[in-house]
């Protein structure tokens, strides 16, 4: 790829290796080098000092952050001190979305504000997405148990009534729109009352299988 | 709890860092403060100063436990964009110590100087140095922190700045025991609970205690973002009424028990200060004098907010070229009286007092009759004349 971009030194910190692989990858497509670095204090300090990154793109999570900008002050007369990313009021949007996504950039001086935007801004969306596809895991993961409890539950019904899965399935949906809840709810509230009476007569495990 | 519309409470949220002087927050909510006031606060931990500022600047929080030269930074936009933050009022005094490795503190001991005294812990110091074929390495923890400016402050009363045999490091306060214990640090100023826990592992020994060089200085603040607090004069000030009566509260040793409770648990410090529950400790160290509320401990002065930032100018952190910061827009006496009148508390009628040059509590006029303020003997105060 062409363009000012070559030579441009990005440091990643984040101890969230998907995420990081995820920036990494994205960064070096649009030309830039990168560095991976765990972030422990000491091992930070001195990779900042000896890579000599323009950039350094840090999770928000880090307690490191206070390490950074204390070595800034501290290296005031060092040839490459780190310091916070962007003064300027245009770039007001960029760090809020930066805040909000969990990034925080650090630019060493003579970098150009205008060629670390593009860098936040890789970092940003990938940090975004990283947490999109969390969410949706998590959402599936709750989806998948709801629907083995719903399981269960049904089971447990169409014992104690003695009855076919369809109307047990159907007794469990009325309960749970008579009580504005979540079926998966529902189904744990039933498990909870019946399985406890399974479980003291020594037959609940079998019921799931 | 109502659920109608009319009290229907105010959501504010509140950063803070998991140390010690947390605790005005922390209390407040879970001792039912800020909900007698109809707020709806809710605390959000952060893992560094940096993101907790940055946090208050883009608007994710309304405000937080601040650091004192932290406040001021943020208003000068000293190593990050301006962000106005305004401190109606002081949240804890004292509360940091100088802890060093103990084979240094044998060291120091054995110069024969009396390390009770600050002055001369500082002079011990010196000679090691001196003496010593390798760089002494002194931790601190943030930039913009009182526990920096009064480490240099405590270095110069003996001469010693950092560069050459003293070389000053970073390291987050959560890994000062390890770096402690292993070398790597041999002196570290840091904020309680860690000078504590340094000293219950064995791994350090608390040579001089902030309050020896700042004697009850303001350590943490309230620090608000000033578009909130211009926007929400009622919420403020009911928001101040149950952070002074959480720091009262505070200051009473019956509740002792409670606090520990309440900060070791996981959502606040966890149980990294398990040791300081157990019998025989004390939560807050006898010899630092943490406090936050005796004595008029709240009140912001304004002649402490002008300290702060001359010791900032005097250790480089701000250019003397640039505008002076408008400190009576920052630290807000005004908004204090305000809330300490509703809960029938007496304040100062001065804004601001002479600093350092009360070695005992002294009475000032408050709005009815003298009130008792503290001490506030300084290292270096006759330098200042």
């Amino acid at each position: 790829m062409p363009g000012d971009q070559s030579g441009v030194r990005v440091m990643l910190v984040d101890n969230e290796p998907e995420r990081a692989r995820m920036v990494h990858d994205a960064l070096e497509a649009e030309g830039y080098q990168v560095i991976c670095q765990r972030d422990s204090t000491r091992g930070l300090v001195a990779a900042v000092a000896q890579e000599e990154p323009d950039v350094v793109i840090i999770d928000m999570e880090s307690p490191d952050r206070d390490t950074l900008e204390n070595m800034a002050m501290l290296n005031e007369h060092a040839p490459r001190p780190v310091v916070f990313f962007a003064s300027g009021d245009s770039d007001s949007n960029t760090i809020q979305q930066a805040v909000s996504a969990g990034v925080s950039a650090y630019i060493v001086d003579g970098l150009e504000q205008h060629r670390v935007k593009p860098i936040v801004e890789v970092a940003i969306a990938r940090f975004e997405s990283f947490q999109s596809l969390r969410d949706q895991l998590a959402e599936t993961r709750t989806a998948l148990e709801d629907r083995k409890e719903v399981e269960r539950a049904k089971g447990l019904i169409m014992e104690h009534h003695n009855c076919g899965e369809e109307e047990a399935f159907r007794s469990l949906r009325k309960l749970a729109m008579d009580r504005n809840q979540k079926l998966g709810r529902v189904a744990r509230d039933v498990i909870g009352v019946l399985g406890s009476e399974d479980d003291s007569s020594g037959r609940g495990e079998a019921l799931d299988e | 709890m109502s659920n109608t519309e009319a009290t229907q409470p105010d959501a504010v949220r509140l950063g803070f860092i998991p140390l010690l002087d947390a605790a005005p927050l922390i209390m407040a909510l879970e001792e039912g403060f800020f909900e007698a006031e109809g707020l709806d606060v809710s605390l959000h931990r952060q893992p560094s100063w940096a993101s907790l500022r940055d946090r208050v600047s883009v608007g994710l929080l309304e405000g937080a436990q601040m650091l004192g030269p932290m406040a001021l930074a943020s208003n000068i936009g000293l190593g990050a964009p301006v962000c106005r933050v305004v401190s109606p009022m002081v949240l804890s005094r004292n509360g940091n110590a100088i802890t060093v490795r103990r084979t240094l503190y044998d060291q120091l001991m054995a110069t024969g100087y009396d390390l009770s005294q600050p002055r001369e812990s500082a002079r011990a110091l010196a000679s090691v140095v001196t003496d010593s074929s390798e760089p002494i390495r002194v931790a601190a923890v943030y930039a913009w922190s009182s526990h920096y400016l009064q480490l240099r402050d405590w270095l110069a009363s003996a001469g010693l700045k950092p560069g050459g045999r003293i070389q000053l490091v970073t390291v987050p306060p959560p890994e000062m025991l390890t770096a402690l214990a292993s070398g790597s640090v041999d002196i570290a100023c840091v904020g309680e609970p860690w000078n504590s826990l340094a000293e219950y592992h064995g791994v350090g020994h608390i040579l001089v205690s902030g309050s020896q060089i700042w004697q009850n200085a303001p350590e943490k603040v309230l620090g608000l973002r000033e578009d909130w607090v211009r926007s929400n004069p009622d919420q403020v000030h009911r928001l101040l009424k149950a952070v002074i009566r959480s720091c009262r509260w505070l200051d009473d040793p019956a509740n002792r028990e409670r606090i520990f409770e309440v900060l070791s648990a996981p959502e606040y410090l966890g149980e990294a200060i398990q040791p300081l529950g157990e019998s025989g400790q004390a939560v807050f160290h006898p010899r630092i004098h943490q406090h936050f509320f005796r004595q008029n401990a709240n009140f912001p002065w304004l002649s402490q907010a002008e300290w702060l930032l001359f010791r900032m100018e005097a250790w480089g952190q701000r250019e003397e070229a640039s505008t002076p910061p408008d400190l009576e827009n920052i630290f807000r006496p005004d908004l204090y009286r305000g809330a300490a009148a509703a809960l029938g508390l007496d304040s100062p009628i001065m804004n601001y007092k002479p600093e350092g040059q009360h070695h005992h509590p002294f009475k000032v006029a408050g709005h009815r009759g003298p009130i008792e303020v503290a001490s506030d003997r300084l290292i270096n105060a006759e330098s200042l004349a």
